[in-house]
């Protein structure tokens, strides 16, 4: 591990099981560690426990039992308010559908983070989230209803959203799963971007394996373990 | 809302009208002299050789009301007592009316215009004429009397008192007290002239009193027998059975209002749980943005007010609309409680309005309660899921 960078994502053990007494066990002891900047895709096939994975990491979820230590918090000491704040300073995400809330328009639900976090956003953060709607192309759909933007630009809006608070790190969940082929590469080229420019780390989860070959680092997840867990640069060097 | 406010106007309405109708005629006390009965003689007032006394008491009774003895000193006692609005006092006995050829038997009372009209709701009841000529020359008389007698406004009528005397009086006024007794036997005059037609010089026999509200009557009759040997009679204890049912309906209608607010309880709360469950969804996304669970319960603990208002505000509009439109549809040819009778009879009050608008939004707040709750106990995963 590289001292100067402290992880942004450490989980240690971590288990999740799901329902009373045996259950189904979604995670057996997940070890896991991401930088910051990093880009991780995480792969695997559907109820591998890949999604469970993000949720936790998401403070979405608490583990049954483990730990996820993000930015330096760990999750399992906080209590609702303070895993409710975590998400909405540390964390940013997208999901597979785009869940823009139909009442507000996209600027609007772009800035619906920094509404809910501090009541409203400052003058920067609402250049700031004006600059991204321009960047995905949305700069002359602010004032549009989401029901009226296409697929692609609902995801984008979505995208924006995530950024809205500046987050040190975006889960996303199958992102592009929604888009068709060529939306799906804009969206994950966008991803790509915004991660090398503002160095926000990104674990996205997928079962594209095209796409996720684009990625940093690639983690299989099977059966609730991480089976293969490899840099795709360091990978490519040895075929290469 | 709409049936609270609609339901109190409707209830009070109806119970007004009934007492008004019931009471409005009489005097909510009446102060007689004592009249024995036949009691054990050892019952009776006074000590040693009350044997005499009583046996001649009784073949008094026989004829003529017994007197109310100092009764001005009387009448200042109960005036001041503090419940009490009006006392008036009169003359009372038993004698004929006659016209002509026809002859009818009456109650002759005595009484000071003014002073009776204070103790009794008497402006309602007059059909024709004015009770306040009532005096020495003129009478005012029940309308089944008048028809009786063949009598109209301004006819001449001749009074026979049980003491034999004869007067002759105008007919100043016709009056209606909505019970049959009153309206074919009783005669009003002025006071002097009954008390010179009973022989009774300046004696009365009854202190008709009013108190300040109807409900008082008890409190009060128990106060003046406190301090006189009187024989005091209430509306409230002649008229148990009718309180009674008076008591029954109260409480009939706090039932139904209760069911009422207990249904709109149910109806707000059912309402916000549906709005829960379609909102899972953003509520997840909500919490995924940083939303506490304190934030989430206030935005519908909010909604739930916004309801409680709405509906207080709407509800308390189309109640009081539809009071007035019922107050405004008359039964014609009918009174009911000395008015021209409404379809339903209805009393509308600020009060029921406030009360209700009250309850609504109270009822808003709490119903609202549970399902924020739920709300904000949501899983954001298995909302997100879920939606």
């Amino acid at each position: 591990m590289d001292n100067c960078n402290v992880p942004v994502v450490q989980t240690i053990d971590l288990v999740k099981r799901y329902g009373d007494g045996v259950g189904t066990l979604a995670l057996r002891g997940v070890n896991f560690q991401m930088k910051q900047g990093e880009f991780v895709a995480v792969v695997g096939a559907s109820g591998s426990g890949k999604s469970t994975m993000l949720n936790m990491i998401g403070a979405l979820d608490r583990p049954t039992s483990g730990h996820v230590v993000i930015d330096g918090h760990i999750t399992s000491r906080l209590n609702d308010e303070g895993l409710a704040s975590l998400r909405g300073d540390t964390i940013g995400f997208i999901f597979q559908f785009h869940y823009l809330l139909n009442e507000f328009t996209v600027l609007e639900n772009a800035l619906m983070p920094l509404s809910v976090r501090k009541g409203g956003p400052t003058r920067d953060e609402l250049a700031w989230v004006k600059e991204l709607l321009g960047r995905v192309g949305l700069a002359d759909r602010m004032k549009c209803r989401p029901t009226q933007l296409s697929g692609g630009q609902q995801q984008r809006a979505a995208i924006v959203r995530a950024l809205a608070n500046r987050p040190k790190l975006i889960l996303a969940d199958e992102p592009t799963g929604n888009l068709d082929s060529q939306n799906g590469a804009l969206v994950f080229d966008m991803l790509r971007e915004l991660n090398s420019q503002f160095g926000i780390a990104f674990m996205l989860v997928t079962h594209d394996d095209r796409l996720a070959q684009e990625a940093e680092r690639i983690v299989m997840v099977e059966d609730g373990h991480i089976v293969a867990d490899y840099d795709v640069a360091k990978v490519e060097e040895q075929i290469v | 809302m709409l049936l609270v406010v609609f339901l109190s106007s409707l209830i009070n309405g109806l119970q007004i009208g009934l007492i008004e109708d019931m009471v409005g005629s009489i005097p909510h006390v009446t102060v007689e002299a004592a009249t024995p009965g036949a009691k054990p003689l050892w019952q009776m007032p006074g000590q040693g050789g009350i044997r005499g006394k009583v046996v001649t008491n009784l073949e008094k009774m026989a004829t003529q009301k017994r007197k109310i003895e100092q009764w001005e000193r009387v009448s200042q006692t109960i005036q001041d007592l503090p419940e009490v609005a009006g006392v008036a006092p009169s003359a009372e006995g038993s004698g004929f009316v006659s016209r002509g050829a026809k002859n009818v038997g009456a109650i002759i009372i005595g009484v000071v215009p003014s002073e009776q009209m204070k103790v009794m709701s008497l402006q309602n009841r007059v059909v024709e004429g004015d009770f306040n000529a009532v005096d020495a020359q003129n009478a005012a008389i029940g309308v089944k009397l008048a028809d009786d007698i063949g009598a109209k406004l301004g006819s001449r009528i001749r009074l026979v008192s049980d003491q034999g005397i004869i007067q002759t009086f105008r007919v100043a006024c016709l009056f209606d007290m909505g019970v049959d007794q009153a309206n074919e036997s009783w005669v009003y005059t002025g006071l002097p002239a009954a008390q010179a037609m009973f022989k009774m010089g300046k004696d009365i026999t009854t202190l008709d009193v009013r108190g300040k509200s109807l409900f008082a009557a008890k409190r009060i009759s128990d106060q003046i027998e406190s301090f006189s040997s009187l024989k005091v009679t209430n509306w409230m204890d002649s008229n148990q059975a009718f309180l009674d049912t008076l008591r029954s309906q109260n409480t009939a209608a706090a039932i139904i209002q209760a069911m009422t607010l207990l249904a709109s309880a149910f109806g707000v709360a059912s309402v916000m749980i549906v709005f829960v469950v379609q909102k899972a969804r953003d509520i997840g996304i909500l919490k995924s943005m940083g939303a506490t669970a304190r934030q989430i319960q206030k935005i519908f603990v909010l909604e739930g007010l916004g309801v409680g208002i709405g509906g207080a505000i709407l509800g308390s509009g189309i109640g009081t609309g539809l009071c007035f439109l019922a107050e405004n549809i008359l039964v014609p040819g009918e009174t009911f409680g000395g008015r021209p009778a409404t379809i339903v009879p209805m009393s509308w009050d600020i009060k029921y309005v406030l009360m209700a608008s009250a309850v609504a939004v109270i009822v808003g707040l709490l119903s609202s309660v549970v399902p924020a709750r739920r709300a904000s106990k949501l899983d954001p995963v298995e909302a997100i899921r879920r939606g």
